[in-house]
């Protein structure tokens, strides 16, 4: 105001007073409406964060109920489909069938394409039939559960590992899924998007994907029938079976190994197989067991799982057949090598990489 | 010992012409009887023979079987009629798959079957690029399929269960 020449001064200040004392009469007529316009910047300030919050965590729930759901829909949920499995540029078609028969799961996969193959998963474990090899038979042993072994899901332990996320609504065989994303935060693992379907909450499509988010390999159900409903009977067998993995015995079968001992969760560290055993981040044994091979061999096996992805660890006196070197099957991944003189195989769903490290780590300690 | 009704079936599913229903009834009749498990693996052997694709006849310990089988014929114990498939049924095929199988029984009978010393024999050359497992010995891939179920029975894991875990041990099948 010092500023202005004098002869402003007056006309100025008037100007600037008008629309004020005009907004002063304005305000005393609509003033409480007005305050609480005012207000809402302030409370969309307050609110704002935890709108921000509970977005997300609301569809991590979301997500986290999916996985539950699918879980608990894969032993409970009877149904007749057919299956695409599509790996690097091939594609094959299978026949599939769950069906549960008193309180037991059985199941049945059939090539569609190429050689006849065939595999039943019944009350005494699994025969399969390759056109490549004898039929081959895995039986399971005394105690073990009908249903397959399957960890309760530990959301805070995978989420150290996997970022899940709620990634929206997909059409699948002609049915709705919810599409559930769990992105691998490193390169141990794959990651995987999981098709729930709405209705029954089976995966009508699984993805396994690399640390690039590419598929590396993928089932999915072109059609198929699903049996309204769980199974009463089995709904039961799967919340008892919840909570523990109890570690199958192999019997003898067609042309295969024994099991001589079966036991549970073994963290058992002192053991001179434990001790050379260093896994990747994540990963922790989860079971333990010793079989034995025709040739009367002692094949000691560790199973390690991070909640999600799981490999083997065979450790056995050198053999006949034995795998040396890397090799993979769609996104399974095998490597094996003498260490010391013992021969080792690590096999399972993870990437080629994170075997071989399994491996090496073993040949650094020099023995298994 | 299989039924006549069941062999018709396993057959029907290798020539595909098993319906549905027929097809699961023939899984469950093959893990449920040694029997019929050898008939499917001996007409595979024939019929991958017949189309040129690898037989791995070192995975299939067929030696000992072989041998196991004529000492039973020759004591005349052995009276089971065989109902092959209906490609093998078929007068000029079966003539070629009969000239085959005793090509194979010599093969087998003449030599020692030792993978580890010899190399497998083999009745006809790859006709895949790459093999299942891409290891070109059948003896390591039918130790790699073992290890692989062994495993899938024993990996714990959200959708791990059930068939999406084996969709990779059946479905796996290079094209030509």
């Amino acid at each position: 105001m010092p500023l202005l020449p004098p002869l402003l001064r007056r006309p100025v200040t008037s100007a600037v007073r008008a629309p004020t004392q005009l907004c002063r009469r304005r305000r005393a007529r609509t003033l409480p409406w007005l305050r609480r316009l005012r207000q809402l910047p302030v409370w969309a300030l307050l609110v704002s964060p935890l709108l921000l919050w509970a977005g997300p965590a609301s569809a991590l729930d979301d997500a986290r109920a999916l996985l539950e759901r699918m879980s608990q829909a894969l032993v409970q949920v009877q149904f007749d489909g057919t299956l695409v499995y599509l790996h690097g540029q091939d594609l094959a078609a299978l026949r599939v069938s769950h069906r549960i028969n008193n309180g037991t799961p059985g199941e049945s996969l059939l090539s569609l394409t190429g050689p006849v193959r065939a595999l039943s998963r019944h009350a005494e474990g699994v025969t399969c039939m390759l056109p490549d090899a004898a039929p081959l038979s895995v039986s399971k042993g005394h105690g073990h559960s009908a249903l397959l072994p399957t960890l309760p899901l530990d959301f805070s332990k995978l989420s150290r590992h996997y970022r899940i996320v709620h990634m929206g609504r997909f059409r699948i065989a002609g049915r709705e899924t919810e599409v559930v994303g769990v992105r691998a935060r490193d390169g141990y693992r794959y990651g995987y998007r999981f098709y729930v379907d709405a209705a029954s909450g089976l995966p009508l499509k699984i993805d396994l994907l690399d640390t690039d988010g590419r598929p590396v390999q993928q089932t999915m159900f072109t059609d198929i029938d699903i049996e309204p409903g769980p199974v009463a009977e089995t709904a039961q067998a799967a919340s008892q079976q919840a909570g523990a993995v109890k570690s199958a015995a192999l019997s003898r079968s067609a042309s295969g190994a024994q099991a001589t001992e079966a036991t549970g969760p073994a963290p058992a560290r002192t053991e001179p197989a434990a001790a050379s055993l260093r896994l990747p981040p994540g990963f922790d044994i989860v079971s333990r067991k010793v079989l034995s091979r025709d040739d009367g061999g002692r094949i000691e096996q560790w199973v390690a799982s991070d909640g999600l992805a799981s490999f083997s660890v065979y450790i056995e006196p050198p053999m006949d057949g034995a795998l040396q070197g890397p090799s993979q099957l769609g996104a399974v991944s095998a490597v094996g090598g003498l260490v010391g003189d013992q021969q080792v195989t690590v096999v399972g769903e993870v990437p080629l990489a994170t075997a071989h490290r399994v491996l090496e780590q073993m040949e650094r300690r020099g023995s298994p | 010992m299989s039924t006549e009704q069941q062999r018709q079936r396993v057959s029907a599913l290798m020539d595909g012409e098993a319906g549905r229903f027929e097809a699961h009834a023939a899984v469950n009749d093959l893990t449920r009887s040694p029997d019929l498990a050898e008939r499917w693996e001996r007409w595979h052997l024939i019929g991958r023979a017949l189309r040129g694709e690898p037989c791995g006849l070192a995975a299939r310990a067929i030696a000992s079987r072989v041998r196991t089988q004529a000492a039973a014929a020759d004591g005349g114990a052995h009276q089971v009629r065989v109902q092959p498939p209906a490609w093998l049924r078929r007068p000029l095929v079966g003539a070629v798959a009969a000239g085959v199988a005793v090509l194979g029984l010599a093969v087998v009978l003449t030599g020692p079957f030792q993978p580890k010393e010899t190399p497998a024999p083999r009745l006809a050359t790859a006709a895949h690029a790459a093999p299942r497992w891409q290891q070109p010995d059948p003896a390591v891939r039918a130790r790699l399929d073992r290890l692989l179920v062994n495993h899938q029975e024993q990996s714990p894991g959200i959708g791990r269960s059930g068939v999406a875990a084996y969709a990779a041990v059946i479905g796996y099948e290079r094209l030509p």
